[in-house]
């Protein structure tokens, strides 16, 4: 394996210093040597990931400040707390470094800071940007193991990534409790070339929530469009009639009108 | 011999705070009422209402400005994540209305109102995308600030939803509403420097000939946000940082979250200009070879130094620099033209004056409107295009290649390497990290 650069152990510590100029020195150094690592070095961009990675999820060893003598509850709870060796600041930075290397070696390490309170969204937003089937994967799993507001994070990330597996995730999540996952799987699955989705979006337009309703309507147009886009133009015609007749909004309405007229 | 025409000097936007007093507001509501002079408002079915989302310096002093002067428009509404921008911006407008606009916090309600027609978005580029976006699907037709858009890949969609909505879309590089950019560009296409072979786009400081724009940055310490910021929602999609000044309100452009620095700043207007007069408007280079100077002491994280070579299929080059003095140098097989907003000169007179067989035709020396940005001409283009359902003069796919010229020049010189781009599938050949970078993930809850 190449060797990286000698300074990068020293560089993730300064990622936390307390002056912030130094902080950005050696964000920006260790930025250099991954952008730089890119062009047909896939060797060094592993050997880096694996670095960066490996400081992202490094732990300290629990230790018996982890427990608590003559309590077993709090024993066990606190043996479970992670311990991460370096700060919020430079795991964040990490998982974002590792989203400048589309390299298979970064999915273990942002797949696992998605447990990373502090470093999840931005490990999420780096498995978005990686070509990997494992980072599909990675954020399929996490639908069903993180929580609230974040998973619409993961979706958000999910409609970026093309798949049957990751339409099919899709589909399941859009009977999810969260209001707010629920409305980004709508907006996903416009982003998806599948008729079939039509007919969720369609069913969403008649929810309580008018929140809901309005963006299921605005679905409905985009996948029209996806579809138009993809060749299938049975499909988006089919959509936009729909649409003229439904209760939609006027901008919905008009798109329709366009589409159809223009044949 | 150069030959010069149109010297005038341009307005500069004035500096904005949001401790307001009332000498502050009458005297920007006197300049917006003098402004153009309207004689008489357009009846009020005839006007056009806009929501203007960003009230800090461009969209209060040049937008508000301008279209509070502009009879065939109203500003109805006005929108900003710090509260202090919305009121005195609120202020400025209840003075050249005689009625005090709406005022909101979240563009999202200003984008609920039926009763508004158009937005202006004046914001940070990392929210150009979103606002545009969910700005067409409520049915507005959109003024975008330049750059489009903060990077490649939300710019495709932005097209796509404004064809899909029929959207008049008018991109914020009021050079192409310009006579000198307008002539220059005429002349060029029409070959009066004969064959095209170089482009040079300046990026210094207006005014000057030599000396790099350079702006690092002073640290400043990270502060709790001041009353009336909502830095949260400010934020929006970009990664999150804490709150100090210097990243916040006009320095946004110098932080790469935010902006792309010099070169999507004046890059936007020049590089534009470029694309025009190549007739590329719906294409772009094919090789960029981008040399950038990075203040790694930072903190801002632009590049300080650059110097862009960008090739096209064509043979022709595009050099983008910042140590030169500002404007666009065209050199052909026959002479040169150099253009700015405060001179438009040549090679020999001739290529300015002498009549020619024209075969496009963008210069209207009738309508010559003589000092940019002291006219309206890019508004009123806008709103005689929102009119008559026509395509403005930098319309939306214009805005998002320009845009793209920028964006291919910062991800070549943040990389180090030359780079081949596919203008037409609008990747990289070969280089898997550049095509990551064509790409932003947005902060959650956030989507395009």
């Amino acid at each position: 394996m190449p060797a990286i650069n000698p300074e990068v152990p020293q560089w993730i510590d300064q990622m936390g210093d307390k002056e912030q100029v130094v902080a950005f020195f050696a964000y920006q150094s260790l930025l250099e040597q991954v952008l730089h690592s890119g062009a047909g070095q896939t060797e060094m961009q592993v050997t880096l990931a694996e670095a960066l990675g490996g400081a992202l999820t490094a732990v300290t060893k629990l230790n018996a400040r982890n427990s608590v003598a003559g309590n077993a509850f709090l024993s066990a709870v606190a043996s479970q707390t992670v311990n991460y060796v370096h700060p919020p600041r430079v795991r964040v930075s990490l998982a974002r470094l590792l989203g400048y290397m589309p390299v298979e070696a970064a999915v273990p390490f942002l797949a696992k800071a998605l447990e990373d309170l502090d470093a999840r969204d931005m490990a999420r937003c780096s498995l978005e940007a990686n070509p990997s089937e494992k980072a599909s994967d990675a954020l399929i799993e996490a639908l069903d193991s993180v929580g609230g507001s974040f998973r619409a994070g993961v979706v958000n990330s999910l409609a970026k990534r093309k798949g049957a597996r990751v339409a099919a995730a899709l589909r399941k999540a859009a009977e999810d409790p969260q209001p707010e996952v629920r409305l980004a799987v709508l907006e996903a699955l416009a982003d998806v070339a599948e008729a079939s989705h039509d007919a969720i979006l369609e069913k969403a337009t008649r929810a309580a929530s008018p929140a809901e309703r309005g963006t299921a309507h605005i679905a409905r147009a985009r996948l029209a469009e996806t579809l138009r886009a993809s060749g299938d133009r049975r499909g988006a015609e089919r959509i936009y009639k729909a649409i003229l007749a439904s209760g939609a909004e006027e901008p919905q309405k008009k798109a329709a009108r366009l589409a159809l007229n223009a044949g | 011999m150069n030959s010069a025409i149109g010297r005038r000097a341009f307005l500069t936007g004035s500096a904005g705070g949001v401790l307001v007093t009332s000498a502050e507001v009458a005297a920007h509501a006197e300049q917006a009422g003098t402004e153009q002079a309207p004689t008489r408002r357009a009846a009020a079915s005839d006007r056009v209402t806009i929501g203007l989302i960003g009230a800090g310096v461009r969209g209060r002093d040049h937008h508000l400005r301008f279209l509070s002067a502009n009879p065939r428009a109203e500003v109805v509404a006005i929108c900003d994540v710090d509260r202090g921008h919305a009121d005195f911006a609120g202020q400025i407008a209840a003075r050249a209305y005689k009625k005090k606009p709406l005022i909101f916090g979240d563009f999202r309600r200003v984008l609920e109102r039926k009763d508004i027609d158009a937005v202006v978005i004046a914001t940070p580029d990392h929210w150009h995308s979103i606002m545009a976006i969910q700005a067409m699907e409520a049915g507005k037709d959109v003024y975008c600030e330049k750059p489009m858009t903060l990077f490649i890949a939300e710019g495709r969609r932005m097209v796509s939803v404004a064809r899909q909505y029929g959207t008049v879309f008018q991109v914020g590089s009021q050079q192409r509403s310009d006579w000198r950019f307008r002539h220059a560009v005429e002349l060029v296409r029409n070959n009066r420097i004969g064959r095209l072979k170089r482009i040079t786009t300046h990026l210094g400081n207006p005014g000057t000939t030599s000396g790099a724009f350079i702006h690092p940055g002073t640290w400043e310490p990270v502060e709790t946000p001041p009353d009336g910021l909502d830095f949260d929602m400010w934020l929006g999609p970009a990664p999150f940082h804490d709150y100090s000044p210097n990243r916040c309100h006009f320095e946004f452009r110098y932080n790469l979250d935010h902006s792309g620095g010099r070169i999507t700043d004046w890059g936007a207007h020049h590089n534009d200009i470029a694309q025009w007069a190549l007739g590329m408007d719906e294409s772009g280079p094919v090789k960029i070879d981008g040399k950038g100077g990075f203040n790694k002491a930072g903190p801002y994280d632009y590049a300080n130094y650059l110097d862009v070579h960008y090739q096209y299929a064509n043979g022709v080059e595009l050099v983008c620099e910042n140590e030169r003095g500002n404007g666009v140098r065209f050199e052909g097989s026959d002479g040169w033209i150099f253009v700015s907003r405060l001179l438009l000169e040549a090679s020999s007179p001739e290529v300015l004056t002498e009549p020619s067989a024209v075969n496009t035709k963008i210069y209207d020396e009738k309508n010559r409107n003589e000092e940019i940005p002291g006219t309206d001409e890019h508004h009123n283009n806008w709103l005689d295009c929102i009119k008559t359902r026509g395509r403005c003069a930098a319309d939306i796919e214009a805005g998002h290649r320009s845009a793209c010229i920028c964006h291919l020049g910062n991800i070549s010189m943040r990389l180090g390497r030359p780079l081949e781009w596919n203008p037409e599938r609008e990747e990289f050949a070969g280089d898997p990290v550049a095509n990551v970078m064509r790409d932003k993930p947005f902060r959650a809850p956030w989507r395009l």
